[in-house]
């Protein structure tokens, strides 16, 4: 089995570069590069940004769940986990729904609002070029601080969990996307609560998708009690109507004699 | 907001309508008011029905009375007539004549629609009743024919018991009561407490249209 | 001699006109320039009034097809039939123009079939996709029934009645699945919702209300279809199935109540935000005031007060269905969406041409005549039923 790859973010260490947003524009093909890249925004032109709060820099990016909400709301199952944990979008099966952009927790998907013919557009983790042929990802690779490190998730975490440990001063005590909506393939460290930077907060333990399951997994039996509920008063209240019919015919029977 | 805006919406299409029906002087089904109708006219409700002992109802509203052992006298019961008005009837068949049941007996006309009451029984027809007045004693002056009937008994008929004759015209009452609500368009020709009890104009039927009647003698009268 | 050949002009034949011109026009517009072009959608609110209401609201109101056929197929109360076909009608225009609604909405819509070949089971969508996709081929089915007895085609007339009673259960079945499924959509949006419309009973709240709102609509449609073709009231069946409404009303209402007791949300009930005044009056308009007209005799069965609380439903339907898919998500959403002109006239202009539909059909097919030929279509109903017990 292949190990699950991450990318570990870590916004003590980020100095704003804007390395990593050229790097994922150019890689992904995304459209000129604006100078002012702290005031863009997450959009079909950028899958990954770095926001600026009072000098701490926050990136945006697809957080690649582990259970990842918009492959399990997705109808036609355009949106997939691939193997090494990059969640990837094939437009050529997608009808447009945007379930995608209305479930996902961290508010990532972006949508081609312009085109005639438009496109869910977000970070893919560099799958089709780089990792998926053991490659890091764009962003990782342009980082010249080691914000934006790529590689083993467990790996990751291990290095997250040091700098935690040899900085106590410095981070605030704790990894988002070990345990947000089930955990993420993409893993962030800050100097302040992850709210103040941005990250949807207050994110259930569990991963999404057990929410609508409970509700899909009553189908079959909806389906075979509703079956043999209305068949059977169907027959019931025939039966009913035919005895009254009979007794009633009974009865003026009777009054006639 | 958006929320607001589409029931706003919703309610804007409808009270706009109701000021288009005003205005094109139509009657809105749940707005319409005419409440002079019924004052001017005798009313009926379900206690007012007259049914003198020994009078047997059927089904088909027309009434049987056992006269001596062999003749048995038919007309149209209190109910039609209440129901339908000032109604006249017509015998349909002749002296001598057989009839058998469900066979066409007698017409009576109203509003120049004619409506056809059928037979319960069989026999042969011994009289006939040719005082053509407008019924207004039915079960005694104003009755229609006299049939000794097959086998000289009136057996195998809907005839409704006499205990049970009350309860019958109640509830037929309410079924007309329905009826007339579901024909009318305009919901006060009815009587003003359409439901518990309540008064119906005299001749109501007659009030809706031929169509109304004929579904009328489709409804009550086969 | 223009008289003739020109329709009469009325004042809603003028507005059906504008708003068709406006539609038409809208509805180019959004497929020659796209989503982002006549809408007010963004990326931080992608579902809006199309959703909201087309989608959301339009499916809840056809529910009256599937309740009305519930109660007089398989129940057997036969007094309710002559209600069967008009309801059965509006259910199938209604589904029909929530796909084309959706249609409009889809970024992708030439793939909207895509769910016949790409499954994914775990998606609330699909199912809702599926439920939709053989509810219309049911409620085809059923309205097929009474259009064909229009031509004579009693061939297939009685090939279709054979099957009727497993296609009534089965459209019950899905109708159920559905409905509630709509709810089901919003359950994964946990921290997104305002916390008084999230709720883990959403598919419950959802498959009641509908049936309450059901009733209500075919109580709202009688009227309307009184009023345009002058024809009578089926008064007293209609006051009698208003009583269901009352009670499934009755139960949401005592539901939710609980639900707010039970958890900690009753506190956001004291909170003087935009989100609580909708709360409140989705429960006054929609639930407090029809439960008390219809819980009292006299208005119930009083023609006008009647007609009243069908409004009153429908209209606290809506709210209850818009607040939860556009009202809720607003504040996590950060934006202020209203709809756009254009997305507001394909809305007005697809309910538009649903009643032009309706009216064209009853005007050419049997649907209102069922009541006179009653006995007519009992034997019918015998015919079918015998045909069933025939073939085993």
């Amino acid at each position: 089995m292949k190990s699950k790859k991450g990318i570990l973010f870590d916004s003590v260490l980020c100095v704003g570069c804007g390395a990593c947003y050229e790097a994922c524009k150019t890689e992904n093909d995304l459209g000129e590069i604006p100078e002012d890249y702290f005031k863009q925004r997450l959009s079909d032109k950028n899958f990954s940004v770095i926001e600026d709060y009072d000098g701490i820099y926050a990136r945006k990016l697809c957080m690649h769940c582990a259970e990842p909400t918009c492959v399990s709301v997705c109808p036609v199952y355009a949106i997939e986990k691939k193997e090494n944990g990059a969640v990837v979008y094939d437009a050529d099966k997608c009808m447009g729904c945007r379930y995608c952009m209305q479930a996902c927790p961290h508010n990532i998907p972006r949508y081609e609002w312009a085109s005639n013919n438009p496109r869910i557009r977000k970070c893919t983790m560099c799958y089709e070029n780089r990792t998926s042929k053991g490659l890091p990802t764009a962003c990782a690779e342009a980082c010249p601080a080691e914000a934006t490190l790529y590689g083993d998730l467990d790996e990751l975490k291990v290095i997250a969990r040091k700098r935690i440990e040899e900085n106590p001063d410095s981070y605030y005590p704790e990894i988002y996307g070990l345990d947000e909506a089930g955990g993420t393939n993409v893993l962030i460290l800050a100097s302040v609560p992850f709210e103040q930077l941005g990250y949807a907060p207050n994110l259930p333990k569990e991963g999404l998708p057990k929410l609508t399951k409970e509700a899909l997994d009553k189908i079959p039996g909806v389906v075979t009690f509703g079956g043999l509920f209305l068949g059977g008063m169907y027959w019931l209240t025939k039966r009913k109507n035919e005895i009254a019919k009979e007794k009633l015919v009974k009865e003026l029977d009777n009054n006639d004699k | 907001m958006v929320a607001l805006f589409v029931v706003l919406t919703f309610v804007l299409f409808i009270v706009v309508d109701l000021f288009v029906v005003k205005s094109q002087k139509k009657h809105h089904p749940a707005f319409s008011v005419s409440h002079s109708f019924q004052e001017s006219h005798a009313m009926f409700n379900k206690k007012s029905f007259l049914l003198p002992q020994g009078v047997m109802l059927t089904k088909l509203h027309v009434w049987l009375n056992r006269i001596n052992d062999e003749k048995v006298r038919i007309g149209i019961d209190d109910f039609v007539m209440k129901a339908l008005g000032g109604v006249k009837v017509v015998p349909a068949v002749e002296m001598g004549s057989f009839v058998e049941r469900g066979q066409v007996v007698f017409n009576a006309a109203v509003n120049n629609k004619k409506i056809q009451f059928k037979a319960p029984i069989e026999g042969t027809v011994v009289g006939v009743n040719n005082t053509n007045n407008e019924i207004t004693d039915p079960y005694n002056n104003d009755w229609v024919l006299e049939i000794i009937p097959k086998n000289g008994d009136a057996k195998q008929t809907n005839v409704i018991k006499y205990e049970e004759a009350f309860d019958w015209i109640k509830s037929e009452f309410k079924r007309l009561k329905d009826f007339i609500i579901e024909q009318s368009t305009q919901p006060t020709l009815a009587g003003v407490t359409m439901y518990d009890g309540g008064n119906l104009v005299e001749g109501v039927v007659s009030y809706l249209g031929d169509e109304a009647i004929t579904k009328f003698e489709k409804e009550f009268l086969s | 001699m223009i008289n003739k050949i020109l329709p009469k002009i009325t004042f809603w034949r003028v507005v059906g006109v504008s708003i068709a011109i406006f539609g038409i026009y809208s509805i180019i517009e959004r497929f020659v320039y796209g989503l982002g072009a006549v809408t007010n959608l963004s990326d931080e609110f992608p579902w809006g009034l199309w959703i909201g209401f087309d989608v959301v609201c339009g499916v809840g109101l056809a529910a009256g097809g599937f309740t009305i056929s519930a109660v007089a197929h398989i129940f057997h109360i036969k007094k309710y039939e002559p209600l069967t076909r008009p309801a059965i009608l509006t259910a199938f225009l209604g589904y029909a123009f929530v796909a084309l609604g959706l249609i409009v909405d889809l970024g992708r819509w030439y793939n909207i079939w895509h769910p016949l070949i790409m499954w994914n089971p775990s998606s609330v969508m699909f199912e809702v996709a599926w439920c939709v996709m053989l509810y219309l081929t049911v409620l085809f089915l059923e309205f097929a029934s009474y259009a064909l007895e229009k031509f004579n085609f009693n061939k297939i007339l009685k090939l279709i009645r054979k099957a009727l009673i497993p296609i009534y259960i089965l459209g019950i079945i899905l109708s159920t699945l559905h409905q509630s499924s709509l709810g089901s959509l919003f359950l994964i949006l946990p921290t997104k919702m305002y916390p008084l419309w999230y709720s883990q009973y959403l598919p419950y709240y959802f498959f009641f209300s509908a049936i309450a709102v059901g009733f209500s609509m075919i109580v709202f449609e009688s009227y309307m279809s009184s009023r345009a073709f002058g024809h009578g009231l089926k008064f007293s069946l209609l006051s009698e199935i208003s009583k269901i409404t009352m009670v499934f009303l009755s139960i949401i209402l005592a539901a939710k109540v609980i639900e707010l007791i039970a958890t900690d949300k009753i506190q956001y009930l004291f909170i003087p935000v935009t989100e609580t005044y909708m709360f409140y009056l989705e429960l006054i308009v929609g639930y407090i005031i029809p439960i008390f007209l219809l819980s009292n005799k006299e208005l119930r069965t009083s023609r006008k007060w009647l007609y009243i609380s069908s409004v009153f439903v429908i209209s606290g339907f809506m709210l209850n269905r818009i607040n939860v898919s556009i009202t809720s998500i607003q504040r996590s959403a950060g934006v202020d969406y209203f709809p756009s002109a254009q997305e507001i006239g394909i809305s007005i202009f697809i309910v538009t041409v649903g009643v032009w539909v309706f009216k064209l059909i009853s005007n050419y097919f049997p649907v209102f005549e069922h009541e006179i030929e009653e006995g007519e279509n009992d034997h019918a109903e015998n015919v079918s039923v015998e045909g069933i017990l025939a073939n085993k």
